[in-house]
């Protein structure tokens, strides 16, 4: 009877994860949502709120490299299991948040530790937490108004914000990341578009390695670094694989085509 | 009810298997845990928990080639099929774990014995524990501490940490290792890229020969000493062959992609 019961519930799922999301329009993210990450593998077990991690006010002031890489976060919300104990050690959030580190002339709150109570300290709950999101939509207005604007994801053009020297994103953390020979970014890119009518992709390397630097995308999403030596799909790409690690949840989303899909077709 | 269970783990285990695949970041060990090694061909059908040995604990200690060489521990998970037997006769673990020898005036625990009592169980789980995760991060940060950082792997720089005499690991045991005359070095050479723009690899022999003496990458898996007698790719590489063997799973992994290409480009 309950062998029954499992399988019911296991073929329910599997159906219910096949038609998930099949023809209707996602609800789209309000724009201090995108890039929004609840961090919960001990926390509420532990009795304290999740983390509420926003991907825009840190991307405003640090390349994604030198968090996903030189630091070591994962790229998949929970994947990492950051515990309270590698903070107050001094990795992850508690690499820069120790107390210590100055930003802007201001020394980071130190991330987590053992002698606070846990229930009413500020200093907690500015990552677990508690307050109502309404605060954090009033922070992000307030600190979006200073960038020109895009019109998806977190409605800032983050790209064109960096080249106009509006943010200097840090690349380096004195002790950790390492003295690296530049590599000369190779020249602007064509992807040829399988779709006849669909303009080719202009791949920019250098657009990228700003904030990537080689190693976010080399060699895990990208094997190889020859062109063509990974096949992939637009399909994949909307699966959240290839460009779609970055351009669903924090990077522009692909919703916006002809960001892309750049080059004027021959005629 | 636990069939049913089984199946469901099962397929939820297929479907994690076909849905990991390329395309996407993989999850990032936390720094304890690269280099572990989960061995359990024989524990589990004794009744007992899988050996969980951690790389970090021994290379602080010892080269690479003692053990995979003079001592003869495989370079696959599961490939040496090791024995409480063979422990027990002074082979493997055995040679060192032997209730005998001494490492920093502290006798070195034997390893396996054939009736353990009551009283033998804490020392069986020095090996065979999986259940102390905590206790074993807390103790590899205390291990590594003052250790140089770096941003991979460990996050320990193993390699200034040799170079400035923190860690001076053994690479001889009375008994077994032998004593050879000292070969000369090869100076460094470049490997060159096949890539535009990509700098070409500075290999350097003095910097794999502190660790690896000859023998654990020549005549395997680099079968030829002649530069240019093995032919290989960086997707091989990645595949965990050649450089990859070890630069992957234990020694600072190939994601550091200028730490070996690191030759100026000439214009």
């Amino acid at each position: 009877m309950k062998k029954i019961f499992f399988a019911i519930v296991l073929a329910v799922c599997l159906t219910g994860l096949a038609f998930a999301q099949t023809g209707v329009k996602r609800k789209k993210q309000k724009p201090y949502e995108y890039g929004m990450v609840k961090i919960d593998n001990f926390s509420v077990k532990a009795g304290i709120a999740p983390v509420i991690f926003d991907h825009w006010r840190h991307r405003a002031r640090y390349t994604c490299r030198l968090c996903h890489v030189d630091i070591g976060f994962g790229m998949k919300t929970g994947a990492t299991q950051i515990r309270a104990l590698n903070n107050m050690r001094g990795y992850y959030c508690g690499t820069c948040h120790n107390g210590k580190t100055i930003y802007d002339n201001k020394v980071l709150f130190a991330a987590c530790s053992t002698e606070t109570s846990k229930a009413n300290d500020p200093r907690c709950a500015k990552c677990h937490y508690t307050d109502k999101l309404q605060k954090k939509e009033d922070e992000f207005y307030d600190f979006a108004k200073k960038y020109p604007k895009g019109r998806f994801g977190n409605g800032i053009d983050w790209e064109k914000a960096e080249e106009t020297g509006l943010i200097k994103p840090i690349d380096f953390i004195e002790g950790l990341s390492m003295k690296r020979m530049n590599i000369t970014a190779q020249k602007d890119f064509s992807l040829g578009s399988k779709f006849q009518g669909m303009p080719d992709i202009i791949f920019s390397h250098k657009k990228h390695t700003v904030w990537n630097g080689c190693e976010v995308c080399h060699p895990e999403i990208f094997i190889g670094i020859k062109k063509g030596t990974n096949k992939y799909t637009m399909v994949e790409i909307f699966d959240g694989k290839y460009c779609g690690a970055c351009h669903i949840s924090v990077a522009f989303p692909m919703a916006d085509c002809q960001r892309c899909h750049t080059k004027s077709v021959q005629q | 009810m636990r069939r049913a269970f089984i199946v469901l783990m099962i397929s939820v285990g297929l479907t994690g298997l076909v849905l990991a695949e390329e395309g996407v970041k993989k999850n990032r060990l936390r720094p304890y845990e690269f280099g572990m090694v989960t061995i359990s061909q024989n524990s589990m059908k004794a009744g007992i928990s899988p050996v969980i040995f951690d790389h970090w604990l021994h290379r602080a200690k010892f080269t690479c080639r003692l053990c995979h060489l003079d001592i003869g521990f495989g370079m696959k998970t599961g490939a040496t099929n090791i024995r409480a037997a063979n422990n027990i006769r002074g082979f493997y673990c055995g040679t060192c774990h032997n209730g005998k020898t001494t490492f920093a005036d502290k006798t070195v625990f034997a390893a396996c014995s054939k009736n353990p009592s009551k009283d033998d169980e804490e020392r069986c789980k020095k090996c065979h524990s999986t259940d102390r995760d905590e206790k074993r991060e807390t103790d590899f940060l205390n291990l590594i501490e003052k250790f140089p950082k770096e941003r991979l792997g460990n996050g320990v720089d193993w390699e200034k940490a040799e170079e400035l005499g923190m860690i001076k690991p053994i690479d001889f045991l009375e008994g077994i290792s032998l004593t050879k005359p000292p070969q000369k070095l090869q100076k460094d050479f470049t490997l060159d890229s096949k890539f535009e723009g990509m700098p070409d690899i500075i290999f350097s022999h003095k910097k794999h020969t502190v660790w690896n003496g000859c023998e654990v990458c020549h005549p395997k898996p680099f079968v030829g000493v002649k530069k240019g007698s093995t032919k290989y790719s960086m997707l091989e590489i990645f595949n965990g062959k050649f450089c990859g063997l070890c630069h992957y799973n234990v020694a600072f992994p190939v994601t550091d992609c200028q730490r070996c290409h690191r030759k100026p480009i000439q214009r």
